[in-house]
């Protein structure tokens, strides 16, 4: 008989995770500060989570949106986590969100950002704003919710940052309310970066129906379980309630990397 | 012309499944008539999500209701009509949408027997954390079974073939070449599928009606735990492609084909995709050694550009890292380098003052010799804290130094395996 085993050559599935920035103005300060620590520190927790996960292997992609939008990491490939460097991002102009979501449907493609010899997995994008879009983002979201089925489905997150931020597009951007958690403060935005992204590394390798949206809220209530601070509100009716937990510091907690976590 | 054909299905239970005490969610069947007219083959994928908690049973009644629906054909249609579908679209999607509302139309009446005759047991209440306390809709009912479905209809001559949901088709011809004949459906992308249980699935299902001479050789279709397992579709058509040989092999030599299929297919699944495996297809004897050396040709040159495209992306992913590095180098270069320089100079000029001090030491006043000392303490601090400074950014070159050089040796290498396997898969393909 053939050998197809020695034939054979197997590989991980990539799994993208995209983050989106608001690097305007008002993000100046102790915010793009919070943001800059946390994707220092997001890395490192993604590299040993990304090394035991035996279904897909995350690679990064990060774009800043302030006047225009800019991607931090390459602009035509995702990148390995052990190639990834942050640098730190200075916050300045007005929140041109939509000029972000234009990018991102430009790029998400198999001949453009997702160009590779691997599958891939349903990219996660990450958005994070402070405020209140400067741009007409509706027109450019229906286009590429319409046209772009990788963006379409996409599991997409949305922390709004602050009392200012507009919720109400962040949670048409992610096209769930349930699908958007509120952070007041900057220690709960660092680990809440990190965690988020721990979580959509776990959850997003699994196979799902195109009519299912819950990912992204499965993300959410893995992240709010495993958030060891106060001052997240989730954007749900049924549960929009501070979490609360005994322990005030913000600082990181080790989270089960147990292989039965897959 | 049946009889020519072999035809085979093999489902192994995924190797993540195996570890979370998951059943198999995958099925699949082959069918010979035995009047040998006519051939069908199955496969479904049952969802892994915990809602479709019955899909080990949707993906079997999918098959099921598959070979039923295409043996159904088979006695009530006129192989003639069949030809004339290929000259009348009209026709041909008028037959296709019945054989479709048929197909789902027996899959959602059978599912929903199978529930109400099988009442939600604890152990799936448990294990699929199901909330039964308002009882489930009929929605969540059908969607409790979901599955993909493909599978096929070989009849004088004429290949019918039906999907719904995610997997891949490929069709081998007699020239070495293989292709998926089925339309795509934009809603597969990456581990996202359409579904049997979707409200839409009529509009979602998919087929393909082709003429089957003696230019196809093979037709051969899986679950996405074989396509999960390779890089890429080519990859996985080259899979295909020694599973033809591994037939073809155990056929001739009368070996058993269902333990050299469970053996191989359990090996993918433990080492690429972890998932259920389902294969299914016909495969015509007619394959000769000349035919399967082209397959082998094919995956050596597909091999090497693969390659040659994995380490074109690992430098793009590269790139912006090792231009990071290279500056920070720089700049820490630059820093030594300036720090070395004022050190030297203010070591000349100190070691010009210790000598000046000496020879002047006899000769002046106190005043004028204090003035002289706190100079030479003040140089003597400066020296001594430039000296520190320059150590220490001595070990911060030496740092950035190491780790953009390491870093570049690496991206050089690979470089350089580039080129040279483009040179290697230009011979490939001129020798071809």
């Amino acid at each position: 008989m053939p050998n197809i085993i020695d034939t054979t050559e197997m590989v991980k599935k990539v799994l993208p995770i995209i983050y989106v920035l608001d690097t305007s103005g008002s993000m100046s300060g102790e915010k793009i500060a919070a943001v800059n620590e946390a994707m220092h520190e997001t890395v490192d927790v993604l590299k040993d989570i990304s090394e035991k996960n035996p279904d897909a292997q995350v690679k990064i992609a990060a774009l800043a949106f302030s006047t225009g939008s800019r991607w931090i990491t390459s602009e035509n490939t995702l990148e390995d986590l052990e190639d990834f460097v942050w640098t730190d991002l200075v916050a300045g102009g007005t929140t041109d969100l939509g000029n972000a979501i234009s990018e991102l449907d430009k790029k998400l493609s198999r001949s453009e950002l997702l160009k590779s010899e691997v599958g891939f997995c349903i990219p996660v994008i990450l958005f994070l704003t402070d405020g209140h879009p400067t741009d007409s983002y509706i027109n450019i979201l229906k286009n590429a919710n319409k046209n772009n089925t990788w963006f379409r489905h996409a599991t997409k997150i949305g922390i709004a940052v602050g009392e200012d931020a507009d919720q109400e597009a962040l949670a048409r951007v992610v096209g769930n309310s349930e699908a958007v958690i509120s952070v007041h403060d900057n220690d709960t935005l660092k680990a809440l970066i990190k965690v988020a992204s721990i979580t959509s590394s776990m959850v997003n390798s699994k196979s799902r129906t195109s009519s299912d949206t819950n990912n992204a809220v499965e993300i959410i209530n893995q992240t709010m379980q495993m958030l060891p601070c106060k001052g997240v509100t989730l954007n749900k009716s049924s549960s929009s309630e501070t979490k609360k937990t005994d322990n005030n510091s913000s600082d990181y907690t080790i989270i089960d990397l147990d292989e039965s976590n897959w | 012309m049946i009889s020519n054909y072999l035809i085979f299905n093999q489902t192994v239970l995924g190797n993540s499944h195996k570890r979370k005490g998951l059943p198999c969610q995958d099925y699949s069947l082959s069918y010979r008539d035995s009047d040998g007219k006519f051939l069908i083959f199955a496969v479904a994928d049952g969802h892994g999500d915990r809602r479709c908690f019955r899909s080990a049973f949707g993906s079997k009644i999918a098959c099921e209701v598959l070979l039923e629906t295409l043996r159904s054909i088979v006695n009530d249609v006129d192989l003639t009509f069949l030809e004339t579908l290929f000259n009348d679209k009209k026709k041909e999607l008028d037959f296709f949408y019945k054989l479709k509302l048929s197909i789902l139309n027996r899959w959602t009446e059978n599912v929903t027997n199978h529930y109400f005759n099988n009442q939600i047991s604890e152990d799936e209440i448990v294990k699929f954390k199901i909330e039964t306390t308002k009882g489930l809709t009929n929605d969540e009912i059908i969607k409790a079974y979901g599955t993909t479905l493909l599978g096929g209809l070989l009849i004088d001559g004429y290949l019918i073939l039906i999907q719904q949901g995610d997997g891949h088709i490929f069709i081998f011809d007699e020239k070495g070449n293989s292709f998926d004949p089925m339309p795509i459906d934009k809603n597969c992308v990456a581990n996202v599928t359409t579904s049997m249980s979707d409200k839409n699935a009529l509009d979602e299902m998919r087929h393909v009606l082709i003429e089957c001479k003696e230019n196809i050789v093979a037709c051969l279709m899986g679950t996405d735990g074989v396509e999960d397992s390779f890089s890429s579709l080519e990859s996985t058509s080259n899979f295909y492609s020694d599973l033809i040989e591994l037939l073809l092999n155990s056929y001739k030599n009368n070996e058993d084909l269902q333990s050299n299929l469970i053996t191989n297919l359990d090996y993918l699944s433990v080492n690429g995709s972890k998932d259920d495996i389902s294969v299914v297809g016909i495969v015509s004897k007619s394959i000769d050694k000349k035919l399967l050396a082209i397959y082998q040709s094919k995956k050596e040159e597909l091999k090497c550009k693969q390659e040659i495209n994995r380490i074109s992306e690992k430098l793009n992913s590269m790139n912006r890292k090792l231009s990071f590095l290279e500056n920070k180098y720089l700049e820490a270069k630059n820093k030594l380098d300036a720090t070395s320089e004022k050190f030297d100079e203010t070591k000349n000029q100190f070691s010009d003052l210790k000598k000046d001090y000496k020879k002047r030491n006899t000769f002046f006043s106190d005043l004028i010799r204090s003035f002289l000392l706190s100079t030479y303490d003040e140089f003597d601090h400066k020296y001594k804290e430039l000296a520190t400074e320059r150590e220490k950014n001595s070990i911060v070159f030496k740092n950035a130094k190491k780790e953009y050089f390491e870093y570049k040796k690496v991206y050089d290498g690979l470089e350089k395996s580039k080129a040279r396997l483009e040179k290697k898969y230009l011979v490939l393909t001129k020798k071809k």
